[in-house]
């Protein structure tokens, strides 16, 4: 049924139906995504002190400015390590997670149900909650630590901040991996699973041969929007630290706001702002590259493999 | 069927998202009372007033007294939480809009330089003189004239000064410190890590809390940024080893800390003080209202005190301060009428809510008997009130954002741009030297300022 519904041809009469679905979405989609972005383009060719007084063109000298300043280039370079770093965490914790989950026992539900707590609750009770269990002196975790007989950890500290963030940051939205990863789990047959057990495949086998292949293209989707989304994280780092100490977690969102909304330079934080997205833009064309080429050579390969198929019946 | 139910559906949902945008658009227009519309069944004006006073003592305060304004003249007044960081913003994305404000409450004097700049406040002279002049504004300390007008009317004093445990000083045998020397030894004395016991906690977080409480240090030892011609001169011959010595004070004093003054802002302040963590912390009356509301115990177990000078000849503390301005709009006429009608009427309510802490901006009310007959007043009069008085009329005072010899945009650039708050982090936290740190913030400071 799904199939014949696919290939249901759109004729004139469905462009009322298909308009009236797509109108709302797409007014919303405008008014909050489409103008503000060019309304920030635009703003990054000014010198403007506010969003509302009087602006002097100032053509690319914002580009300039930006490129020369050392500070975006290390916040930067801070924005690929955080990133990174909770992606690649939030990976490999959120599909070890889903695995687990994966499995029948008693309880699953329940843990099923517990694990997308971090996630659902909201960040500024996430940051303060963990601010206080992170405490040097009076917090749950050091005293812990010292129970063991362990010197306290700073977490907060010039050489330990980003990595607190990052932490917080991986057990924060891990549960999406998790959640994700679990659903695109249980659309592989079980059967597939049987029989490479009795072909003698290991479970570490099984997870690399057909857990991973069978969900790449997840695995892509859940790299990419992770990936934009952390490069774009504000709230976390910004109430955890406020960019310190000594702008130790002091990410390209933060120095966008540093700049447009603390200091008013309105033209040279869109200028930032406007850089970060292109950037990120040009992110998204690398994945879907690389997804195109992905469905290009398994296209190949299925044909490949059905006309082998083809050739021994023919023998 | 399917499908002409899909599209109803569709199409209505559509309709009722482009009504519910027009129909509030139209809501705001009558609300802002710019361009038209019957919001208020009397005199159709409606006043919309931007609190960064967001707490909800205050926000009650101003909804009880629109209400009652609403009965008495028919003008509708209505009162919304604005985050004082968000205040620049929102009024200037609203201004002109049918959702813009009339008057806005704010702590911070660079709001007033910057929007008086575009054209956008009313002067408020009239109001001023009303409610007893210049002269009652403590000869106009805060009322920061801009070209001869002034475009806000203060209603509290909000200095940063010292709190110091007694019974601490006490057990250890020692008093109030009025001297540096004396600062860092009984920071020394009260501090006891291993049970969890610190000697103070100055705020060193990359924000406004360290730029108004941490610099009371500066201000202490006649550390100015500017000079009278605007030249910044905290790297002057003269201005630097102010700056040097004080920065070494500070540097002096971290090791008596609790590690969270790393990260601490305004709640952690009154937090360690509060819940026995450090001996002495430094805020505004605030912390004795919190005192009153959350540890009864120590309501007589702390005495104020100001930032003592290197010598001991004199005390300072960090200037703050709350106010409202008018903003140019359709009604400025009637917005004005209420804000004199609110300072006549309500301000002493309003300043009840959190009485020690909205120290009054006018001699009047600080000397008026109602005032002094608040529960907290009352309470604290000798311990939390008076000696804030004590300071206004004695100690050093200065902060950022008023530097300089007159109410300017530069000294605001240089509050925002929270170069302050990482020259204190890098002389405690990466142990800098301080010599380098104050050049090298000189220098960041100049050329922010030669962007502007």
């Amino acid at each position: 049924m799904g199939a014949i519904a696919i290939e249901h041809r759109v004729t004139k009469r469905d462009i009322p139906l298909i308009a009236s679905f797509l109108l709302p979405g797409l007014i919303i989609f405008a008014f909050v995504i489409i103008f503000p972005t060019f309304l920030a383009i635009d703003y990054s060719f000014y010198q403007a002190n506010s969003f509302a007084g009087d602006a002097v063109y100032v053509g690319m000298q914002n580009y300039v400015d930006v490129f020369l300043d050392p500070r975006f280039w290390r916040d930067l370079m801070k924005t690929i390590v955080y990133s990174g770093a909770t992606v690649a965490l939030q990976m490999a914790v959120g599909i070890a997670i889903a695995l687990v989950l994966n499995q029948k026992f008693a309880g699953n539900n329940v843990l099923r149900g517990i694990s997308v707590v971090p996630y659902i609750i909201p960040v500024i009770v996430v940051t303060i909650g963990w601010e206080w269990m992170l405490d040097t002196d009076t917090g749950i975790i050091n005293h812990l630590i010292a129970s063991l007989g362990l010197g306290k950890i700073k977490f907060l500290s010039t050489n330990m901040a980003m990595w607190t963030s990052v932490m917080l940051s991986t057990w924060t939205w891990t549960p999406f991996v998790t959640l994700v990863f679990l659903s695109g789990l249980q659309t592989i047959s079980h059967e597939v699973y049987e029989s490479a057990m009795l072909d003698g495949a290991r479970k570490w086998t099984q997870f690399w041969r057909i857990t991973v292949p069978m969900l790449k293209d997840i695995i892509i989707t859940i790299v990419l929007l992770r990936g934009l989304w952390m490069f774009n994280k504000f709230d976390l780092n910004w109430l955890l630290t406020g960019g310190g100490p000594l702008e130790k977690t002091e990410t390209l969102p933060i120095l966008i706001y540093l700049n447009t909304f603390k200091q008013f330079k309105v033209g040279y934080g869109s200028t930032i702002a406007v850089i970060s997205f292109f950037i990120m833009f040009l992110a998204m064309l690398v994945y879907l590259r690389i997804f195109r080429e992905n469905q290009a050579k398994r296209k190949y390969l299925r044909r490949k493999s059905r006309n082998a198929e083809k050739g021994v019946a023919l023998e | 069927m399917k499908k002409t139910v899909s599209i109803i559906l569709s199409v209505g949902l559509l309709s009722s998202m482009l009504a519910g945008c027009m129909s509030s658009g139209k809501k705001t227009t009558q609300a802002a009372g710019g361009t038209g519309g019957d919001a208020s069944p009397k005199s159709g004006i409606t006043i919309r007033i931007a609190s960064a006073e967001t707490g909800a003592e205050a926000m009650k305060a101003l909804t009880d007294a629109g209400a009652e304004y609403e009965k008495k003249t028919g003008v509708k007044v209505i009162a919304e939480a604005v985050p004082l960081n968000d205040m620049y913003t929102k009024i200037n994305a609203t201004y002109f809009t049918s959702a813009q404000y009339n008057a806005f409450l704010t702590g911070y004097i660079g709001h007033i330089i910057m929007l008086q700049k575009l054209g956008r406040l009313e002067p408020v002279d009239d109001i001023i003189n009303s409610l007893g002049g210049k002269k009652d504004f403590y000869d106009g300390q805060i009322l920061f004239p801009i070209e001869g007008k002034t475009y806000w009317i203060p209603y509290d004093y909000n200095l940063a000064y010292g709190y110091i445990r007694k019974d601490w000083l006490q057990e250890k045998g020692l008093s109030v410190p009025k001297t540096w020397d004396e600062l860092i030894q009984v920071a020394k004395a009260f501090t006891d890590k291993s049970k969890n016991k610190f000697g103070l906690i100055m705020p060193l977080k990359n924000d406004d809390s360290t730029n108004w409480v941490t610099t009371s240090l500066l201000w202490s030892n006649d550390v100015h940024i500017f000079d009278d011609k605007w030249n910044v001169v905290l790297d002057s011959p003269q201005m630097k080893p102010k700056a040097v010595e004080a920065l070494n004070t500070l540097k002096q004093l971290y090791p008596y800390m609790p590690e969270k003054a790393v990260n601490a802002s305004y709640a952690d302040l009154t937090e360690a003080f509060i819940g026995d963590q450090v001996g002495m912390t430094f805020y505004s009356g605030r912390l004795v209202d919190l005192i009153e509301a959350k540890n009864k115990n120590l309501s007589d177990k702390f005495e104020v005190f100001g930032i003592p000078t290197k010598d001991g000849k004199g005390v300072a503390a960090t200037l703050g301060y709350d106010g409202i301005g008018i903003l140019k709009t359709d009604h400025s006429d009637e917005t004005k009428k209420f804000v004199e009608w609110f300072y006549k009427e309500k301000l002493l309510s309003f300043l009840g809510t959190f009485p020690v802490h909205y120290f009054p901006a006018q001699k009047s009310i600080y000397e008026n008997e109602t005032w002094r007959s608040l529960p907290n007043i009352k309470k604290y009069w000798d311990s939390g009130v008076k000696p804030q008085y004590d300071l206004l009329k004695n100690a050093k005072l200065n902060s950022i954002d008023s530097d300089g010899p007159a109410a300017d945009e530069r000294p605001a650039t240089v509050f925002q741009s929270l170069v302050f708050p990482k020259m204190f982090q890098r002389i405690t936290v990466n142990n800098e030297d301080p010599g380098k740190v104050v050049d090298d913030t000189a220098n960041e400071i100049r050329s922010m300022l030669k962007k502007q």
